[in-house]
């Protein structure tokens, strides 16, 4: 099946920049996608089957001249790698060696989130395009691979292969890149990434294993590993005293850039919660995470108040929900409902970054303070985001809440209060910031928008009014 | 079903076809008065087996305040028609005001208590959304986030109180009866959390009257007589309701004495009303109090209408500015009767039912909710005294007051409607309307003696001869020792560690005792991990 599939994507792919591309190139590429299906069929090799089929996709961008077909051709990329990973999840068990809800969901929504940012990207200019598009592609394959994998040192290899797309996206959106943030990334992920490779290798000289269903079912006496593991995942997470780093960087970081930093790269360290430390943790007690997490939550909170800039408060309160939602893993060890929640998290940041980055494009800085907003529908569309963020009835965040804080409570009636106290105060600030940008636009302006952003904006608005009205589809 | 439709068309008539939603369900309700109950229930979602689901039933009580709710609305619909041509966005406000009455009507109709907490999150967003739409100035800002804080706090509170109790463990019950308790008093504005009703005030007159007047105010006094049987085991609980509400019913009837806005001194009065239901839900009346909730709604939102025609003369809301509009005088005059419960208007109905029950509680119960009626007329007759009547500086304007006409023969149809609805010791009722008719001279009497003096200078006049001077030096008194005493600690505390340490110099003592404890908290989260 996904032969076929593969087989038409490519006639596609040709048809569809039939101008841009030459006729040399055009043979070429025929005869390439034809050589690497046979290969693909024939060897059973994981790895190298994956570097042959990254290598297809790659080529067509050595050919493709113009800037919006590369683009397109990038969308049409991620839209492949989406069906291929619904077909094979559905009916194949090919490289799929996990089957759960959690890797089947974040399968799906990760190419979801990276075909939407290879269409937002169409109408902003981006200074090296074909670099951008390329890694785009690159950390959309690798960020699915680590989500499918079984063996601990494979996931650890794509997710930390991973980060090299990333920084070559960060460094090519401006022509006049911020160090800082590159510096700053690196730094804290490379830190993260030596405590979990201590952590992996710990656990697996105690268990001499390296699949993780084998290792579920050991128990695990080396209580440093699994420390030592947890500190990586703080890092990552980012869990109260080390996430300071997030704030900064997805603040900062340039228009769909910041997108994927939030709703995919912190994924990942929900993964090393739900696959390496969770079913290895069930047999010690996790309140010391909790009680950290209550302790940054607040701090993150009070922190967030003194912020003016609109992106790094969404930021502040992306790592607000990730502690709450850590609750859910931690202390209820209830992976469904911690897949519910992260999923929400994920579709409501997309569309928080991505409506702050129309405002971006067209008023330079962010400070909600000196913020004059010409357009009506930036306006409403900044209005929606906030809704959606603070949990308006019928919406997916006001079941997540209710989720997260039933879980709570059955645990510690006091940590409930204080992850109480922490949304009160940050859905405060937010609507503060909605009524303050409110009350300085100028009301005769222009009130029109580019069509493309409202049909992503709808695409991504869609699940989230669905799973808050229907949720019994996910939960 | 006629009631669910009706419930539909107000959730449509928030999006699209406003102009005749509100008339549409009004008149659906009022017909289904006369049929049976009903009863549709839906499961939404279920978490660790506990269902939560959508309980809706609808029995008379329930219809009838549906009803009443809708009638204010297309009143105020027909009545923004006329006061607010001129403003561009009225639609919009009309269109929230149709999306607000529906959430007061789910949570009317609500069985249970996951969906009353939906409807209580709704109202809150929405009315600070009435209030931030008015964007004028940083104050108001700052008012709408207020009015969302308090809100948002009653709401998760609630929250909280909805799945402690799902959790059917009798452990946390008692948590989550006070947890509940805490939202309703935040709900209903009571103190210590009734600043928001005050903030409130910055919204639109037509939401303030909606606001005041027949919907969020009456949330924990819906709440508490409809889940009643919660709060039976905990008398505790109810006796502080009690104290809390007649506390707050009399200092903010005194509270509206000294303020300039009309608006907030409505408001004031509403919160003080709030208090008397709060404290007859206290007392197990909850009927009672529900049927003084519906004339409050009558009464209130009739002072309103008639003020918000003299703010949009004067165009301003400081009650200093305003003359008696000669046209008015009549309306005024009969909103004032209405409102001290002269019969046959409406406020005598609850006036008379409230004496009558009240008959069999202890004394001081009698005399607080009495001093609070009488503050209460005092405020009443002084507005009456100052602005209904005809003197030298009266205007002669025309304006429509249709809809004034309207609500004065509503008030009077629903009055009739809900005295046939209640039974009442006729002994008990004419002791009470001689109690009441006392009250009403008292302070008709009092209200004549300040009348002259201008509502921001009472203050001083009444309180002229005290001298209240020296409550401020002992509070400068206690201030300094405070302040000493939080020195005292704090810089021998800070000595000690430098002396223990090494010998530093003075300037650089402090910069250590800070490393130090930065170094002290590094290792205590090394200790942690």
């Amino acid at each position: 099946m996904y032969h076929f599939i593969i087989l038409i994507f490519s006639i596609i792919t040709i048809c569809l920049f039939n101008k841009s591309i030459s006729l040399t190139y055009e043979r070429f590429y025929g005869a390439f996608s034809l050589l690497s299906l046979l290969l693909i069929a024939e060897i059973n090799n994981d790895i190298i089957c994956s570097i042959l089929f990254l290598l297809y996709l790659i080529t067509p961008f050595l050919f493709i001249t113009k800037d919006t077909y590369i683009k397109l051709y990038t969308a049409l990329c991620c839209l492949l790698l989406l069906t291929l990973n619904y077909f094979l999840i559905t009916k194949y068990d090919y490289f799929i060696t996990i089957y759960d809800g959690f890797t089947k969901s974040f399968s799906m929504v990760i190419p979801f989130i990276c075909c939407i940012c290879a269409l937002w990207i169409i109408n902003s200019n981006i200074y090296r395009v074909t670099a951008f598009c390329i890694s785009l592609v690159l950390f959309c394959f690798l960020a699915i691979e680590t989500f499918i994998q079984n063996n601990i040192f494979i996931i650890y290899a794509w997710m930390e292969m991973s980060f090299i797309p990333m920084i070559v996206m960060l460094l090519s959106y401006y022509k006049e890149y911020d160090l800082k943030i590159i510096y700053k990334y690196l730094f804290y992920t490379l830190i993260s990434a030596f405590f979990i490779l201590i952590g992996l290798i710990g656990i697996y000289n105690d268990t001499g294993s390296v699949m993780i269903h084998d290792i579920c079912k050991k128990s695990i006496n080396n209580k440093f590993a699994m420390y030592i593991l947890c500190i990586g995942a703080a890092i990552k997470l980012p869990i109260f005293p080390f996430y300071y780093w997030v704030p900064y960087v997805h603040g900062k970081s340039p228009g769909v850039c910041s997108v994927l930093l939030s709703s995919i790269v912190l994924k990942f360290s929900s993964l090393i919660l739900v696959k390496m430390i969770s079913p290895l943790f069930k047999i010690y007690s996790y309140k010391y995470i909790g009680y950290l997490v209550s302790i940054g939550l607040l701090v993150s909170t009070i922190q967030s108040l003194y912020t003016k800039d609109l992106k790094t408060i969404v930021a502040y309160a992306s790592v607000i929900h990730m502690g709450i939602y850590t609750f859910i893993l931690t202390f209820c060890n209830n992976v469904k409902y911690f897949t519910y929640s992260v999923l929400y998290h994920t579709f409501s940041m997309a569309l928080s970054f991505l409506i702050l980055d129309i405002l971006k494009n067209n008023y330079k800085s962010l400070n909600f303070t000196t913020i004059k907003i010409k357009n009506k529908y930036e306006m409403i569309l900044l209005t929606i985001s906030t809704l959606v963020t603070i949990g308006f009835p019928f919406t997916w965040g006001f079941i997540v809440e209710t989720v997260s804080i039933l879980s709570l409570v059955q645990y510690d009636i006091i940590i409930t209060g204080i992850v109480g106290l922490s949304l009160l105060f940050y859905t405060s600030y937010l609507t503060y910031i909605n009524f303050y940008i409110f009350k300085n636009r100028l009301i005769d302006g222009i009130d029109e928008l580019n069509i493309l952003y409202i049909v992503i904006i709808a695409i991504i608005l869609l699940p989230i009014i669905l799973f808050g009205l229907v949720p019994t589809i996910l939960l | 079903m006629l009631r669910i439709v009706a419930l539909f068309i107000l959730l449509v008539s928030s999006f699209k076809y406003y102009k005749f939603g509100n008339i549409l369900s009004f008149i659906l309700y009022t017909i289904s008065l006369f049929t049976d109950d009903i009863h549709v229930a839906y499961n939404w979602f279920s978490i660790n087996n506990i269902l939560f689901d959508f309980n809706i039933y609808f029995g008379k009580t329930e219809t009838l305040i549906c009803s009443i709710v809708c009638l204010l609305l297309s009143i105020l619909h027909y009545s923004a028609n006329i006061l607010y041509s001129n403003d561009k966005y009225i639609n919009n406000k009309i269109k929230l005001l149709n999306l607000f009455t529906f959430s007061m009507c789910l949570a009317i109709c609500s069985n249970n208590i996951w969906q009353f907490y939906i409807s209580i999150e709704l109202l809150g967003i929405i009315s600070s959304v009435f209030v931030g739409i008015e964007n004028h100035n940083d104050n108001i800002t700052k008012s709408a986030t207020t009015v969302y804080t308090y809100n948002k706090f009653a709401s998760t509170v609630f929250l909280f109180g909805t799945i402690l109790y799902l959790l059917n463990n009798p452990k946390y019950n008692a948590v989550s009866i006070i947890c509940l308790t805490i939202a309703c008093l935040c709900k209903s504005a009571q103190i210590p959390f009734s600043n928001w009703l005050l903030k409130a005030t910055h919204a639109n007159t037509l939401a303030s009257i909606l606001i005041h007047c027949a919907t969020i105010i009456g949330i924990g006094v819906i709440f508490i007589s409809k889940f009643h049987v919660f709060f039976d085991e905990y008398q505790y609980i109810l006796k502080i309701i009690l104290i809390i509400s007649l506390f707050t019913s009399i200092i903010y009837s005194i509270l509206a004495l000294y303020k300039t806005n009309i608006k907030k001194i409505i408001a004031c009065l509403t919160i003080s009303s709030t208090g008397i239901m709060l404290s007859l839900c206290a007392l197990k009346q909850y009927s009672i109090s529900l049927n003084y909730f519906l004339c409050h709604a009558f009464f209130k939102s009739l002072l309103f209408l008639i003020f918000a025609y003299y703010m949009e003369y004067f165009k301003t809301k400081d009650i200093r500015n305003f003359k008696n509009l000669k046209q008015l005088n009549k309306v005024g005059l009969i909103s004032v009767l209405s409102s001290i419960g002269i019969p046959p208007f409406i406020g005598s109905v609850s006036k008379l039912l409230i004496g009558s029950t009240l008959y069999d509680y202890s004394f001081l119960i009698n005399i607080a909710i009495e001093i609070s009626n009488c503050l209460m007329n005092i405020v009443i007759f002084k507005l009456y005294l100052q602005y209904f009547k005809n003197n030298k500086d009266s205007i002669d304007v025309k304006f429509n007051i249709k809809p004034v006409y309207v609500l004065i023969i509503a008030s009077i149809i629903y009055g009739f409607i809900l005295i046939t609805l209640f039974d009442y010791n006729v002994k008990h009722a004419c002791i009470s309307i001689i109690e009441n008719v006392l009250v009403i001279l008292l302070s008709y009497i009092i209200a004549r003696k300040i009348s002259d003096i201008p509502f921001n200078k009472l203050q001083i006049k009444v309180f002229k001869q005290i001298d209240y001077s020296f409550i401020y030096k002992q509070i400068d008194v206690l201030n300094k020792k405070i302040e000493q005493f939080y020195n005292n600690i704090f810089y021998n505390y800070q000595y000690k560690l430098a002396n223990n340490l090494v010998y530093i110099n003075n300037s650089q003592y402090k910069n250590q005792v800070r490393h130090l404890l930065i170094g002290l908290l590094i290792v205590c989260i090394i200790l942690l991990f």
